[in-house]
């Protein structure tokens, strides 16, 4: 291309012959420098959120202490209850924030904000968007995590160096909760749609293992529980965070891989397909 | 409104009411969502499933896990519930819809909407708290016939910080942001540190303290007594006077500043 | 200043058809049963003041959508720029500037950072995005706003806002869609001014409207849609030369009396090209002489309420093409 204006997307887009053409410009970069810039006013409201866990960690682990007792952990050790609980709760955390900024969010900027159609209206493509979106809910999430296992160490609750993985692991969850958030809300319609979100997301904060055993349940439950994508998070960081490392961890691992591509994938067409029509 | 020029009455509150009803038509789904849906997976998880671990582990509580925690879920859903009742929509009648400005223009007077906007949270509060009720006697969360006072005294409670809220909803003119710090550092914690999951005296000091101020406590602290009884008639009108205080002073304030805000 | 005046001659080489930026046959949109773009044919050369004009439905937004890459045509030929919407997408967009008949600001940003990030969506380098930012809010008279929240600033400073960002990356086609609606007259007049700039820098400008007056001060050249297809094209002036008479009678009659008078004055016009057209509130005159018109009405013994005579519009055009009014 010889004219004057230089198009910038061509060269990077390129790089992505694999891709149909338009979806990416290999500038997704950017939609997270517009995050930052909004967020750099809010960030009280980012801050904030890194609290909720703690609380329940603060709450649960020390009140139900005498109540509960020990807990058997992965390899059959004994936890003190905010042991047993501090992992999930990070795993937890890690799906409920991915969700909130991936749903509500999400929802927000592409029915009244209009922000996905402006974006889409220069040389970005719907993978630019999705990828950005989805890279900054990781970053937040990031943060997050990072500050929750500080706290674990400070409170000695970790048990080996393997709990430095869980930082790496609850991105990798939130990455997959994300992605799969973003392609649900691309079906949404109108507000109250996002109601259902809180229909998936709450049974499985509340039965997925994070306050006890799944051996409490009948045996269809746990099967059903076990098939979860929080219960997956939940034991792949009960397990870095006790240092008891076995294969099943690469199933876990592998489930939320598949689950984030599916969620990308998914997004993205239907990111073309909806506001690119 | 056909007598256009009677002074406004009590009935008027009504019409308060009954507007809420109707846009509370449109959203049953959601209503369902936080009456029905969300009180089964907290009595099931936290209190059937937890109960067991509890229950298993020598329950010095002196009665199931689950009839110990159900009256005090019942309660904090109350507040939970009302606190956004009164947040969101009152601050959307301010500024989103105005739709407060809208009945300002009618012969209603800012205390009249202002009472009738929490007399729909009351209502709502009350049906919510029946149903939670149904689903704790359900699955065996009720011991005796005085826990239905449960659902009074949940009403109360959540009213007794639904007015301060209301309150700050009038004042607030940002677009409420604020409201999600309430919730993320008052209501949240509130829920988790005022003896909803276990007796207070389990928490070290400073947490004991956070519990006896806030309302919360107070409310299943007679939630519980009237669930499973141990509790002295001092220690009633104790907590009573208590929430009544956080009700009254809430109200005056937000009567208050709905005139102020209206009068603009 | 903003505008890519010194442009115009260079890009001759790079495309087949370099004169004719856009360049459709047949160009055709639907949505499942309903075709709201009925196989038109548009050509705009470089520099061209180009405007669809049409009720609201006349199927302007949905080729203006097409033209800027962000709809796929359902059948026809379309070219931009010399290039292939379909493949070519991302490539062509970067050269386009577009302002959607909503605002799609950022509401979260200010109105600098609006121009920053969306300078960034083009991949523009933040040192380049610097002056160019400066320049464009003098251009939009919005160098005082500069930090404040997009939310507050008046339907005018929005639309203004829009239009800048829409320059950020120098486009060689600004496509506007229904630019000036639901603004007050003063906000228009403000914006027709900053748009005849561009124009006069020589920027190719392609706007869909309903309003004749914006498309009479804006456009070279238009065309007149109506159900998806077009009806008429020419310059303003062709149009109405072509489609009405120079002057137009308008008599207000009391209610319910229109038509009758209508039926009595038909029959004094001159000659064939003359006509009476009867709306709910008034009875129109394609007359060469207004005035004279008039005088023959009164002498008839029609006496009509109020009455006035002025040019001929777009307005009239339109109604004499569709026998329909421009904004019903």
């Amino acid at each position: 291309m010889s004219a004057p204006t230089i198009a910038p997307g061509a060269r990077a887009s390129a790089t992505f012959r694999i891709l149909p053409p338009g979806m990416y410009a290999g500038r997704s970069h950017v939609v997270l420098e517009r995050a930052f810039k909004v967020y750099r006013r809010g960030w009280m409201l980012i801050f904030s959120g890194f609290f909720e866990p703690l609380f329940y960690l603060f709450s649960l682990g020390t009140g139900l202490h005498n109540l509960v007792g020990t807990v058997t952990g992965p390899g059959g050790h004994e936890l003190s209850y905010t042991a047993f609980i501090a992992p999930a709760l990070l795993a937890s955390s890690a799906m409920n924030g991915a969700i909130y900024d991936s749903t509500m969010n999400v929802f927000f900027k592409m029915k009244y904000g209009k922000l996905y159609d402006a974006m889409l209206a220069t040389s970005l493509g719907p993978l630019d968007v999705a990828v950005g979106e989805i890279g900054w809910a990781l970053i937040r999430g990031g943060l997050y995590s990072a500050g929750f296992m500080i706290v674990m160490v400070a409170m000695g609750i970790t048990a080996s160096w393997w709990a430095a993985a869980m930082l790496p692991a609850a991105l990798l969850i939130a990455f997959a909760f994300g992605a799969v958030g973003m392609a649900v809300t691309t079906y949404m319609k109108t507000f109250q749609d996002l109601d259902m979100v809180q229909v998936a997301v709450l049974p499985m904060f509340l039965f997925s293992g994070t306050f006890y055993n799944l051996h409490v349940y009948p045996t269809w439950l746990r099967i059903v529980v076990q098939c979860l994508p929080l219960n997956h998070g939940i034991e792949l960081l009960r397990a870095l965070n006790a240092g008891v490392l076995d294969w099943s961890m690469l199933g876990h691992v592998a489930y939320f891989a598949v689950m984030a591509a599916l969620g990308v994938a998914v997004t993205a067409k239907r990111l073309d397909k909806l506001l690119l029509r | 409104m056909s007598a256009v020029a009677a002074p406004a009455s009590r009935s008027h509150l009504w019409q308060v009411v009954e507007y809420q009803l109707y846009v509370g038509r449109r959203i049953w789904r959601s209503m369902f969502i936080v009456g029905v849906f969300t009180p089964l997976a907290y009595v099931l998880s936290l209190g059937i499933g937890l109960g067991t671990v509890v229950n298993n582990h020598g329950n010095s509580l002196g009665v199931p896990y689950l009839v110990y925690v159900a009256p005090a879920f019942l309660t904090a859903a109350a507040l939970q519930i009302a606190a956004a009742d009164a947040a969101y929509p009152i601050m959307a009648g301010f500024k989103w819809i105005r739709t407060f400005h809208g009945m300002a223009a009618t012969p209603l007077t800012p205390a009249q909407i202002c009472d009738g906007q929490l007399m729909w949270v009351a209502l709502r509060i009350f049906a919510n708290s029946v149903v939670y009720l149904a689903i704790m006697a359900a699955f065996g969360g009720t011991e005796r016939w005085w826990v239905v006072l449960c659902v009074p005294i949940a009403t109360l409670t959540a009213m007794a910080f639904a007015a301060p809220v209301a309150a700050i909803a009038a004042i607030m003119e940002n677009e409420g942001n604020g409201f999600n710090m309430l919730f993320r550092f008052i209501v949240t914690p509130m829920f988790l540190f005022s003896g909803t999951f276990y007796p207070v005296s389990e928490l070290p000091e400073w947490g004991r303290w956070l519990a006896y101020i806030s309302p919360l406590w107070h409310g299943t602290e007679l939630a519980r007594g009237s669930a499973i009884g141990h509790i002295g008639g001092l220690a009633v009108l104790g907590h009573l006077a208590y929430l009544l205080l956080w009700f009254v002073v809430g109200l005056v304030v937000a009567r208050w500043r709905f005139g102020v805000r209206l009068s603009k | 200043m903003v505008a890519p005046s010194s442009r115009a001659v260079a890009d001759v080489t790079s495309s087949p058809a370099p004169d004719l930026l856009i360049e459709a046959h047949g160009l055709t949109k639907t949505f499942g049963d309903f075709t709201a773009v009925d196989g038109i044919d548009v050509a705009v050369p470089r520099g061209e003041a180009f405007g669809f004009l049409g009720p609201n439905g006349a199927g302007k937004s949905s080729t203006m959508r097409m033209i800027a890459c962000v709809a796929p045509i359902t059948s026809g030929s379309l070219r931009i720029l010399g290039m292939d919407p379909v493949s070519q997408g991302p490539r062509i967009r970067a050269r386009l500037g577009v302002v959607p008949q909503q605002d799609t600001l950022d509401l979260e940003l200010t109105v600098r950072e609006n121009l920053y990030i969306y300078g960034r969506y083009f991949g523009m380098s933040r040192a380049a995005l610097r002056p160019k930012i400066d320049d464009l809010l003098d251009f939009a008279q919005l160098t005082e706003r500069a930090d404040a929240k997009v939310e507050p600033l008046s339907g005018g400073m929005k639309r203004r806002l829009t239009i800048a960002r829409s320059l950020i990356n120098d486009p060689d086609i600004l496509l506007l869609d229904e630019p000036t609606t639901g603004l007050d007259p003063q906000a228009r007049h403000v914006l027709w001014d900053r748009l005849y700039r561009l124009k006069q820098q020589g920027v190719t400008l392609v706007l869909t409207t309903h309003y004749m007056d914006e498309a009479e001060q804006l456009c070279d050249r238009l065309v007149v849609m109506d159900a998806g297809r077009i009806v008429a094209e020419g310059s303003p002036q062709q149009l109405i030369v072509a489609h009405s008479t120079r002057e137009v009678a308008e008599l207000r009659f009391a209610p319910g009396e229109n038509a009758a008078a209508a039926e009595r004055i038909g029959g004094l016009l001159d000659d064939a090209r003359e006509r009476a057209e009867v709306l709910p509130d008034r009875v129109l005159l394609y007359v060469a002489d207004g005035e004279r018109a008039l005088a023959r009405a009164h002498e008839a013994g029609l006496s009509p309420i109020s009455s006035l005579v002025r040019r001929s519009t777009l307005e009239d055009v339109f109604l004499r093409l569709t026998g329909r009014s421009l904004i019903d």
